[in-house]
């Protein structure tokens, strides 16, 4: 059975992740519900490969759902706290929540990243590479590609996103 | 006071209450970041002579003394900045970049005690103060303020900021929002994570922060529009259509270089050569992601459709009679 796979504290995280959280997107950054969703990654991360799998057939829409909007979330959060965890935690919630949810959603948020370590004038081909590696064999086909993209396609713009410098809130909102 | 030494427990307090918070996260009534900001007005007030009425402090010019030491250098003045950063949350989330806030707030601090008069001077800017123009000098406190502490002995020249500043309100919200989220127990494990965001922070500056991208969306090639040969194509989530990629005679868009407007292109492919098309997820749950607040793709997908008159029969959408 699936959940008798499940590491240790992993079902109380993803039933954390189920508490209402309409309009997640525009919660102030950062938010306890992040905190939620942090420790459902890092368990993720620190579990072995039949765990990780239990745990992705586990996530339910409304969760991946969560996670996809975390992992926007922390392609802004990144950027304002000058730091590399929340792009590694966020790409690594895409890759999750692709277990369940619409690709063509999570595709968009790629670019984020991307521009956010530009931001953070990190290798972005680096952070795509080694959260590739974290994800291992959950990691999505279009996610391990998203590097050999032409710049002009891999950018927030393309994606339809409009990128805002004078926030403390989200950098990105989509346009379209 | 002795210039050059950090004072005691007394005002000035910023580096005892900041460095308090790592011990204490709600031992009084204020929040760490409340008590810490308390710190940073006490501080600016010891230091600054005259035309600085306490009282007239908003949450802007607060969150904007510590949080502005880089912005102000950069020219990236953000309101709230500081908050953000030194929050209790952030703290657990991201205790690297909480760390580093910190200590650029002992450096601030340790500047300001040692350079009073040129720290307050930078803080007062008593030109806009004596013409009126309090918005402007709201603006620019935290910046210069900021970058007082920051040129010392650097000689780095720095632009006031000109962005409009928060409430009072604003601030002691996000502190209040931050520490009420710090009651969540704390974040476990992530070394993963953690591991290899240090490894990553080693690539620091080898990209250069991005310049204005370029506009032009490619478009969707000749073959990479939908062709009746290639079968019905088939619209939906991966979990769910996964099966009818498979099944013979049916099609899923699956381009490397995927984007929104190739997907529009590729659907209007489909209504140009009026193709029918499998809808692979049921409607219910999957047109509304209440988490963002908006329509989702698939549901933009439908609507493209039936903005050009397709209507639903069964699995199918199908193309309006000619």
């Amino acid at each position: 059975m699936t959940a008798a796979a499940l590491p240790e504290g992993a079902e109380e995280l993803l039933r954390k992740l189920e508490e209402p959280s309409d309009g997640y997107l525009s919660w102030p950054l950062p938010h306890e519900r992040d905190e939620d969703c942090v420790r459902l990654i890092d368990s993720f991360l620190d579990s072995g490969t039949s765990e990780r799998r239990a745990m992705l057939e586990a996530l339910s829409l409304d969760q991946a759902q969560t996670l996809g909007v975390f992992a926007e979330r922390m392609a802004s959060h990144a950027v304002h706290s000058d730091s590399t965890e929340p792009l590694v935690r966020g790409l690594v919630a895409v890759g999750m929540a692709a277990a369940e949810d619409y690709s063509k959603e999570l595709i968009p948020l790629l670019a984020l990243f991307w521009r956010s370590a530009e931001h953070l004038t990190i290798d972005p081909d680096a952070l795509f590479a080694t959260v590739s590696e974290l994800l291992g064999d959950e990691a999505p086909g279009w996610l391990l590609s998203f590097p050999e993209r032409e710049p002009a396609n891999r950018t927030p713009e393309v994606m339809m996103y409009e990128e805002t410098l004078d926030s403390s809130e989200l950098l990105y909102r989509r346009a379209w | 006071m002795v210039p050059g030494v950090l004072p005691p427990l007394a005002k000035p307090s910023v580096v005892r209450t900041v460095e308090s918070d790592e011990e204490d996260d709600g031992g009084d009534d204020k929040s760490g970041v409340e008590r810490f900001l308390g710190g940073a007005v006490d501080l600016s007030k010891d230091v600054v002579s005259a035309g600085a009425d306490g009282a007239k402090w908003t949450g802007g010019q607060i969150s904007q003394v510590p949080g502005g030491f880089k912005e102000g250098v950069e020219g990236l003045a953000e309101g709230g900045a500081t908050v953000y950063r030194l929050s209790s949350i952030n703290r657990r989330i991201n205790p690297d970049s909480h760390k580093r806030e910190q200590e650029k707030l002992r450096q601030a601090a340790q500047y300001a005690w040692d350079d009073p008069v040129g720290f307050g001077k930078a803080a007062v800017n008593y030109e806009d103060l004596a013409d009126g123009r309090y918005g402007e000098w709201l603006g620019g406190l935290g910046p210069d303020a900021l970058a007082a502490a920051a040129t010392a002995g650097t000689g780095v020249a720095v632009t006031r900021g000109t962005r409009a500043v928060d409430t009072l309100a604003d601030a002691s919200d996000a502190a209040r929002d931050a520490d009420r989220a710090s009651d969540a127990a704390g974040a476990g494990g992530g070394s993963g994570a953690a591991d290899a965001a240090r490894e990553l922070d080693r690539t620091r500056g080898s990209t250069r922060a991005p310049a204005k991208s370029p506009e032009e969306l490619p478009p969707l090639r000749a073959d990479e529009r939908w062709d009746p040969s290639q079968g019905t194509p088939v619209l939906g989530r991966e979990p769910d259509t996964k099966v009818a990629g498979d099944w013979p005679g049916h099609t899923i868009l699956a381009l490397d270089d995927w984007n929104p407007r190739k997907n529009g292109e590729w659907i209007q492919s489909i209504v140009d050569q009026r193709g029918e098309v499998y809808i692979g997820s049921p409607t219910k749950g999957n047109l509304w992601n209440p988490k963002r607040g908006e329509s989702t793709v698939f549901a933009r997908e439908l609507k493209q459709l039936e903005d050009a008159g397709y209507r639903r029969v069964g699995d199918r959408m199908v193309p309006p009679k000619r």
